[in-house]
């Protein structure tokens, strides 16, 4: 006989509020490590007791994934079940979507991709709910994010660029909306793919893309690199993809920035534009007016 | 048992606002809003530009209720055999849109996207349409064989 647990959630109900909070991040999030969610909801009084209670009901997936193959190192990470999504749903009233098992079912090095991508989702999670930023939405679904730019140059075959970025996360700033499409690298496509990428996007953008398709002007292609000497590559393969000129929708970071721990990093300027000087930095999010705040 | 055809996402409502430099629309089903967007077009090249989301989009109902895009909508719907509707849909609040679809808040941001993302969530909820046929295959086994 299966037991199948009675309670909502799995958890009693002055923790249904916490349950409800971790949960709902995890699902948009989609792959957290669980050293991030103990991060995110640990202020709040969650335990690894409560996460294992939750993982022994089939509402969270616990699995391990190697973030680099040459090394034993491993990182535990969870997701949110259909089950799971399921079960919020019921207790809650929250539409949220589970993660399904072929995408659990994927190579270590896919679900470890898609653990940093939850790592930025989670990070701007953090800050929304200390109230530094307003967030309107974060979507990690690459599948729904999949769009393609048409280019044709005047002696040249016509080329179509498939754009597919990890992330979109969408907040609301002193000036209206803004939109960071996010793309997490971890050194394993070649700078010239990345390049024919940056081409595209660019199109897409003078296109007027980014109004057309999403709604907001103010949108910038966020790219996430493991260390410096990736990021120098990358932004010079952008450059040259945009003639050697400067553009500010471009701009580039390091991974370790936008972790739920240095969360408040996103406010601060760490990421480089296209084109600019070395050391110049823009902020990737724009804060919350104090006056909006209080 | 097995399942013979895989449920449908039915209906996929497509929803047309007239915009100021074009026209907006969103698309949804019951379980989320597909995708939103806007399109840049003059008055000479609407009905095109109509069919042209139309044709890409794939939906099972078109919806409208802008005078000036009810035509060239209904034209292409008759020419692809989808419905379209401009009926009395009820005026359903952005609150409870969005509490339906928490996405349309991040999908829809500008106020012409939003009534295009509303308009086709009362579509997939009030909206009556046929449903799609499956395309017949060749090598199918037909269940009258004698």
């Amino acid at each position: 006989m299966r037991l199948v647990a009675t309670v909502p959630l799995n958890t009693p109900p002055e923790l249904l509020a916490l349950a409800e909070d971790v949960l709902v991040a995890a699902a948009r999030a989609r792959f957290v490590s669980l050293g991030s969610l103990m991060a995110y909801g640990g202020p709040d009084g969650l335990t690894l007791e409560i996460v294992d209670a939750w993982c022994r009901a089939g509402l969270l997936h616990r699995g391990r994934v190697q973030p680099d193959p040459l090394r034993a190192e491993e990182v535990e990470y969870v997701a949110l079940t259909t089950a799971g999504a399921r079960a919020l749903h019921a207790a809650t009233g929250r539409i949220v979507h589970g993660t399904t098992a072929a995408r659990l079912k994927r190579s270590s090095q896919k679900r470890m991709h898609d653990v940093l991508v939850g790592e930025v989702a989670l990070a701007a999670l953090a800050l929304a709910k200390e109230g530094r930023i307003e967030l309107v939405g974060v979507e990690t679904d690459d599948r729904r994010l999949a769009h393609a730019v048409h280019i044709a140059e005047p002696g040249a075959e016509p080329e179509r660029i498939v754009l597919q970025p990890d992330a979109l996360v969408v907040t609301k700033g002193p000036m209206g909306h803004e939109a960071l499409l996010v793309e997490v690298d971890r050194s394993t496509t070649a700078p010239k793919r990345m390049q024919l990428r940056y081409k595209g996007y660019l199109a897409w953008q003078k296109e007027r893309g980014p109004l057309n398709d999403f709604g907001i002007r103010a949108l910038r292609v966020l790219t996430l690199v493991p260390n410096d000497a990736r990021l120098e590559r990358l932004h010079a393969a952008a450059l040259e993809a945009n003639g050697g000129q400067r553009s500010g929708f471009l701009i580039f970071g390091l991974l370790d920035d936008v972790t739920v721990c240095t969360a408040e990093r996103l406010l601060e300027l760490v990421a480089r534009p296209l084109g600019g000087e070395p050391g110049q930095r823009v902020r990737l999010i724009s804060p919350v007016l104090r006056s909006e705040a209080a | 048992m097995p399942l013979r055809l895989p449920p449908r996402r039915e209906p996929r409502a497509l929803a047309l606002v007239r915009s100021q430099a074009g026209f907006s629309y969103a698309v949804a089903d019951p379980w989320e809003l597909r995708s939103a967007g806007s399109i840049l077009c003059r008055d000479l090249t609407l009905g095109p530009a109509v069919a042209r989301v139309i044709r890409r989009e794939k939906p099972t109902l078109v919806v409208t209720h802008d005078r000036e895009l009810k035509g060239p909508a209904e034209r292409a719907a008759k020419r692809l055999g989808i419905t379209a509707t401009d009926a009395g849909l009820p005026n359903l609040p952005l609150v409870i849109a969005t509490d339906l679809f928490p996405e349309l808040r991040m999908r829809a941001p500008t106020p012409s996207l939003s009534k295009a993302g509303v308009l086709a969530i009362a579509a997939v909820l009030y909206a009556e349409s046929p449903s799609r046929n499956y395309a017949p295959r060749r090598h199918r086994p037909s269940e009258h064989s004698t």
